[in-house]
């Protein structure tokens, strides 16, 4: 909760919607007095600061760890989940990584299966949200089970 | 001394359009027009003096400081605003943030200040938005202030960019043809607002703009370039019968007979 607390204080700011505007046009960013080096390496740091906070957390909970348990499975999990939660977005975060843990776990019975219908879910999602469900703050529920949903 | 002064610029590069020994001054309330053909460089003129490219020779002096050299923020920084001929708005951000952003070089609360949420954060928050606020009234963009920038007509993304431009507090503003694209209405309205602008703030303005009509309205001096040179310079009424303004738009002029 603290986290997101100082995630959400920073992102809300000017200092960190600088990421966003360096993100969308860096030479306008630039002309408008934002110091684009400075921008890159904060979030260069921020993001490499909260994947330590992370680590650290996980390897309490575990009480191991080992490399092989960051392979390419664990990127490509993480990745989902933010992308089905939503893009540029901290509450997208938390319901995608929620909603994927919770699906993984509820998906359990089906086996194999399970890596078929998540892949799936993902793929709809990108299709009619291709942002994620909660990206740019836009959330509104009409849009995801409209006419135009699944 | 003038606000700007540009002294014997030029600048080679690639196959770009060089500019050649350019020189410009600019006071207080005076609003210059920089007129040309496609291609002769005028926008290369705003790049090289806002810092985007680094002339090869040359010196700019904004408020009897050097600039040349310094990264393109600290010279946005230190009073030159500017807009950009095919408007680089930020997609994803309302047309507040995009004032407030513009103010990024006036945050005092530091990386800590933004994490902790502390009271100097909000209260320079708050502080950004009445002025950003104040400045879009003066726009007449204000009753869009929380919408994305993607959904307000093609004239009002003229006038955020232009507001944003003024968020930096500029003592010298450069608007990259803010005209371009707009219809009569919309042209109008941004010669007014324009206009109200140099009487209320008193800034130098230096106007690129293919739009004849917005020149003659609003420019007290006009520079005409052709392949990167100035080939005329004077009022607006002067370089309209200028010969070597007319050949460089309309080709040379044929003979009466």
């Amino acid at each position: 909760m603290l986290c997101l607390w100082i995630i959400n204080n920073f992102v809300t700011s000017t200092l960190g919607k600088a990421l966003n505007a360096v993100r969308d046009n860096e030479t306008a960013a630039e002309a408008m007095t934002v110091d684009t080096r400075r921008t890159k390496i904060i979030a260069f740091l921020f993001g490499a600061f909260w994947a330590g906070v992370a680590g650290g957390l996980f390897a309490h909970v575990l009480r191991y760890i080992n490399p092989a348990m960051f392979g390419i499975q664990q990127l490509a999990e993480v990745l989902a989940m933010v992308y089905f939660g939503g893009l540029n977005s901290v509450y997208g975060s938390i319901v995608g990584a929620v909603t994927i843990n919770l699906l993984s776990e509820m998906l359990r019975p089906l086996e194999m299966f399970k890596w078929i219908a998540i892949p799936l879910l993902l793929i709809l999602v990108m299709i009619f949200r291709p942002m994620g469900l909660v990206a740019f703050r836009d959330f509104d529920l009409r849009s995801v089970f409209g006419p135009k949903g699944p | 001394m003038a606000l700007l002064e540009v002294k014997r610029m030029s600048h080679h590069f690639g196959g770009l359009q060089p500019v050649l020994d350019y020189n410009l001054s600019i006071d207080r309330g005076q609003i210059l027009g920089l007129i040309g053909p496609n291609g002769a460089g005028k926008t290369t003129i705003f790049n090289l003096i806002t810092g985007i490219y680094r002339p090869s020779e040359g010196d700019v002096v904004l408020d009897g400081r050097s600039i040349v050299g310094l990264p393109p923020h600290r010279i946005a920084a230190s009073g030159l605003g500017r807009t950009f001929q095919e408007m680089r708005l930020w997609r994803h951000m309302t047309v507040l943030e995009h004032l407030k952003l513009a103010m990024y070089s006036r945050i005092d609360y530091g990386l800590a200040g933004a994490f902790l949420g502390t009271s100097r954060r909000n209260a320079q928050e708050r502080e950004f938005e009445e002025e950003a606020m104040g400045l879009l009234r003066m726009l007449a963009v204000d009753r869009h202030a929380s919408q994305l920038v993607t959904n307000l007509s093609y004239g009002e993304q003229r006038r955020v960019e232009i507001a944003r431009a003024l968020a930096t507090r500029p003592k010298v503003l450069f608007l990259d043809e803010p005209a371009a694209g707009m219809n009569p209405d919309e042209m109008v309205r941004l010669i007014e607002i324009v206009r109200k602008l140099h009487e209320e703030l008193g800034l130098g303005i230096l106007l690129i703009e293919h739009r004849l009509r917005v020149v003659m309205e609003l420019c007290q001096a006009v520079q005409t370039l052709v392949f990167g040179e100035v080939v005329a310079q004077g009022t607006p009424s002067e370089i309209q019968n200028d010969p070597k303004v007319i050949e460089a738009y309309l080709g040379e002029q044929r003979v009466e007979d």
